[in-house]
């Protein structure tokens, strides 16, 4: 043991007492601690020094002499001064200050968009009053085989049935959604499809604002319409027609009772009109009436009353249904979705009717945010490595202030300032190109949101941190480098900052910028291939060239055979149908069984009422039995057509003849022809089983399908014969290619986003790459020189200096590779159809990098290395 | 009140006046161990010494670095006249107190 008094003691006093007492303290507990040696031996003497070191932490051994520091950094005159000559070096190197603030201008500026938008995701339905106690009632029913479905869609006798029944219901309004809509105003006549027909109550549950009218009887009578400003506009040229007559489909006149102010677009609901729910009637041929318990076609919202509990509620609901039909095994089961979880959690869940309900999807919103996080922190690295290449120029104007006295703290506060400023500078200046840019760019990532003055207003606070920790976080690198420099090697000139330590920080900067520039080069790849894969994925039918054509039920049966005369005499037209449903929208279900097989065992499939020539017009191949004929009259009654799946999953292996089960007008069905798989929904899902029958119900779907040609000529001919047989009604066409095309709206909207960024990732790491090499260049340049002399070539001095930058790509590559595969796996996962992720989509990214690197720094490499050596090695 | 003095206080005043030329820190606290048979610590004597130099009753100065101290400076004490006035101050008003008990208080004790 030594017999000293404890080190650490002894520094750990030194660390906390700074100031004219230390000495003399320290002296008088030395003198102490020789004293007790004597008396009581080392170990206890060890011990009481350690005691009086603890003992001595008070007022006046943690007081710093005021003279420590010669002057403070933070007085007005310091701070002028700071700012003053960091303007003025910002100013001696325009260029480089002039990319600095670039790459971090573009940063933020991505930064902000990104946040704006999920910003605005996560608003959804913020704006309702009451949101905690609003709910949806969803539905989920089980068939036979198992198979759960859950729908955003409930029964029309829900709302009228249950509203004395539970204690918890303050009100409840049930909706249907008006599909096809012809409104017109003397000759001004549209046909609409953002629209519902609501209960009274609606307005009181979901309050939307209007702006003329009263919410709480404008939908009590029946023929009462509520319409949108710029329905109103569109209609009577007028923003408040409040009394006006808009006649509906031809023959009911809807007396409008108010004016919505703009459907706010962070709701999930998404109309132009409601319509006085007793305005609705159940079509004619419906299986179903009003007071059906089990048609799933309308949507209910609840508003609970205050402090009652939504999961009893639901259990009574379901008691409710339970009771319903005692003998129903699987009877359909209520399931309370609250307003604020319906945007971003209904995932899976089908409308039956499709009717523009936004759904958003957190997976995006979580991808998004990460990236916006990536590039705001490439942004920084940018900043920070090139703000580190340009100290050089300084190291000589630190030196002399050090000389004059500055401390590591006064240059630390004074370069910090300066990057506070220059972090602020940019904020501002990203805040006034995202107000600029902002129209172009959401209409090309077909964003459906304004930018408003009270979400900036909230998102400032987050911002204003963001931007002091960057400022903060990427000044203090370079300077801390500045700070510790030697003053007598920065005032010769010989100061060299750089090491060739490989972990030195700014490689590793450079690194994660690489890897980010990468994955996003491979998430755009990916996501691009994957989106081209949808669309020309083999759907089992043919949409070119197909114009879906949508009219009113009454049009249709008035029309449909006149027309489809004149267009068939017509050559360029090749085939003409009609069906219920679209492809690429979900299609309805109904319960099918064999005709040997016990009527309990009823399974789910899903169907399409479909007119003759459909499988011809849409380019789906039998592959045997026939399709619908008008020979056979008994089609109409007793035919069913059945997809290959449907065959295995009804368990027939020869089903030509073979009878089912299903919507039986006329007795159970012969099965006459199965057609081969197609996908009738979006590619998310898989082909599953499906039948299609003849209809019993005006449709309101009209196919054409087209010789190819030009398709101006297509629709001139279209609306030419329409005109001759209709005369003033209006003919509302569509390619059924682009009406496919917003089945992945969501999806190209992410990969377009993606696509964006991940350019501005890799300009920014080429900035970042630029800054390092013009340094390393300058600080190289008696080296190049020398070489020169010496013999080396411009090739081999070229090769030299950017091997290292190609190694650094392949690290990063070999970094990032398993993050970004895990990621894209995880959203190719969403879809049924997926491409499968290639090996070489890795390299090919990685190799795009490096072109870009190449390109960033050869000039400068080139330049350099061609210089005449003479000239680098003049200097002293 | 700005004469007034501590009980510690006081005694390290006192013990300053009586090391006279050789009153630091450790050399107080040895005494006031050794003559008064008092447990202190050499920090608390600190803290009154300074606490005193505050008040303007001591000053001090550095000096006699020795050996056993690892070569460092003591810091010496010097009682000043209004040191001495508050010792003064303290001692009459001590006397005038005693000189003011009744004899027959302490009969009997």
């Amino acid at each position: 043991m030594k017999n000293n008094p404890p080190r650490l003691a002894q520094r750990f006093f030194s660390w906390y007492c700074r100031n004219h007492l230390h000495d003399s303290i320290l002296g008088d507990l030395e003198e102490q601690f020789y004293q007790n040696q004597l008396k009581h031996g080392t170990r206890r003497a060890k011990l009481l020094y350690w005691l009086g070191v603890f003992q001595f932490i008070n007022r006046f051994t943690l007081k710093r002499d005021h003279y420590s520091t010669s002057y403070t950094f933070y007085s007005v005159s310091m701070i002028k001064n700071n700012i003053i000559s960091s303007l003025r070096f910002l100013g001696r190197n325009k260029g480089f200050t002039a990319i600095n603030l670039f790459g971090l201008t573009l940063g933020f500026s991505s930064f902000l968009l990104i946040l704006f938008f999920v910003n605005h995701e996560l608003s959804f339905e913020k704006f309702h009053k009451n949101k905690e106690r609003i709910f949806r009632v969803n539905f989920s029913f089980q068939d036979n085989a198992g198979n759960v479905t859950t729908l955003v869609n409930s029964p029309p006798a829900l709302a009228p049935g249950i509203r004395e029944k539970f204690s918890e219901l303050e009100k409840i309004s049930r909706m249907r959604y008006a599909m096809n809509s012809l409104f017109s105003n003397g000759e001004i006549r549209f046909y609409e499809d953002h629209g519902y027909y609501a209960d009274s109550l609606f307005l009181e549950i979901l309050e939307f604002e209007l702006s003329s009218g009263d919410p709480n009887t404008a939908l009590d009578q029946p023929n009462s319409i509520v319409i949108t400003e710029d329905m109103a506009i569109k209609y009577f040229n007028n923003s408040n027609p409040v009394g006006a007559t808009l006649l509906f489909n031809n023959s009911v006149p809807l007396k409008v009772t108010g004016v919505l102010s703009p459907i706010p677009t962070n709701s999930h609901l998404n109309f132009n009109f409601l319509i006085s729910f007793p305005t609705y009637s159940v079509p004619e041929g419906y299986a179903s009436d009003l007071t059906s318990w089990g048609w799933l076609g309308f949507m209910t919202y609840v508003k609970l009353k205050p402090n009652a509990d939504s999961k009893q509620f639901e259990k009574g609901l379901a008691q409710h249904f339970k009771d319903l039909n005692p003998e129903d095994l699987t009877p359909l089961l209520p399931r309370l979705q609250n307003l604020s979880d319906i945007y971003m959690g209904s995932d899976g869940m089908a409308d039956d009717l499709a009717s523009h309900i936004r759904a958003g999807n957190r997976f995006s919103v979580k991808a998004l945010m990460i990236v916006a996080l990536l590039i705001l922190i490439v942004a920084g690295f940018n900043f920070s490595n090139l703000t580190h290449a340009l100290s050089i120029n300084r190291s000589k104007s630190t030196g002399v202030r050090k000389v004059l006295g500055a401390n590591r703290k006064g240059i630390l506060a004074q370069l910090l300032t300066e990057s506070l400023i220059l972090t602020f500078f940019c904020m501002v200046l990203s805040f006034g190109i995202v107000f600029l840019l902002f129209p172009s760019v959401s209409q090309y990532m077909k964003w459906e949101f304004d930018l408003r003055f009270m979400d900036i207003l909230k998102l400032a606070p987050v911002l204003m941190i963001v931007g002091i920790f960057i400022g903060i976080i990427s000044g203090l690198y370079p300077a801390l480098t500045l700070a510790r420099i030697d003053i007598i090697k920065s005032l010769k000139g010989t100061l060299k900052i750089t090491s060739r330590n490989p972990l030195q920080l700014k490689n590793v900067l450079l690194l994660f910028q690489f890897a980010v520039s990468i994955g996003l080069i491979c998430a755009t790849i990916i996501m691009t291939k994957q989106i081209d894969y949808l669309r020309n994925k083999e759907t089992g039918y043919n949409a070119e060239n197909v114009v879906l054509i949508k009219m009113l039920p009454e049009d249709m049966s008035r029309y449909f055979e006149v027309y489809k005369e004149r267009l068939i005499q017509n050559s360029a037209v090749l085939n003409v149908s009609r069906s219920d449903r679209v492809v690429g929208d979900p299609w309805p279900f109904g319960g099918i069984q064999r005709v040997d097989e016990d009527p309990e065992m009823s399974k789910r499939i899903f169907f399409n009422l479909a007119d003759y020539n459909y499988f011809e017009t849409m380019g789906i191949p039998l592959s045997s039995g026939r399709s619908f004929s008008k020979e056979h009259t008994n089609d109409s009654t007793q035919a069913i057509i059945i997809n290959q799946q449907a065959a295995t999953y009804l368990d027939l292996e020869d089903p030509i003849g073979k009878q089912v089960h299903f919507f039986e007008l006329d007795g159970p069905r012969t099965i006459i022809g199965v057609v081969e798989d197609f996908n009738y929904s979006s590619l998310h899902q898989g082909i599953e089983p499906a039948v299609v029958i003849l209809p019993f119900i005006d449709l309101e779907y009209m196919y054409v399908r087209m010789a190819s040609g030009n398709p101006k000529a297509q629709i001139g001919i279209l609306e030419d014969t329409w005109k001759q047989v209709a005369q003033s009604t209006p003919l509302e066409w569509r390619f059924l290619d682009d009406n496919l095309d917003r089945l992945y709206q969501s999806e190209e909207r992410l990969s377009s986003m993606i696509q964006v960024f991940s350019v501005l990732a890799i300009l920014l790491a080429c900035l970042g790459l630029y800054g390092i090499v013009t340094f390393m260049v300058n600080n190289r340049v008696k080296e190049l020189g020398i070489r020169k002399v010496l013999g080396a070539s411009v090739h081999s001095l070229y090769t030299l200096f950017v091997k290292k930058y190609i190694y650094q790509a392949l690290l990063a590559m070999v970094i990032i590779l398993p993050v970004i595969h895990y990621l894209l796996n995880a959203w190719l996962k969403d879809f049924a159809y997926r491409i499968h992720i290639n090996w070489w989509i890795y390299p090919v990214g990685t190799l795009l990098l490096i072109m870009m690197i190449l390109i960033t720094i050869t000039f400068q490499i080139l330049k350099a290395a061609q210089t005449n050596p003479t000239r680098l090695l003049r200097h002293e | 009140m700005r004469l007034h003095l501590g009980e510690f206080e006081e005694i390290v005043l006192l013990l300053v006046a009586v090391h006279h030329n050789d009153a630091y820190g450790l050399s107080i606290a040895n005494s006031i161990k050794e003559k008064l048979n008092r447990k202190v610590t050499l920090s608390s004597v600190h803290t009154a010494l300074y606490r005193l130099e505050e008040k303007g009753f001591v000053k001090s100065e550095i000096g006699g670095a020795t050996k056993e101290r690892g070569g460092r400076s003591k810091r010496l004490f010097k009682i000043t006249s209004l040191g001495k006035q508050a010792l003064e101050a303290s001692r009459q008003s001590r006397n005038l107190l005693w000189d003011m008990i009744p004899r027959i208080t302490f009969d009997g004790l």
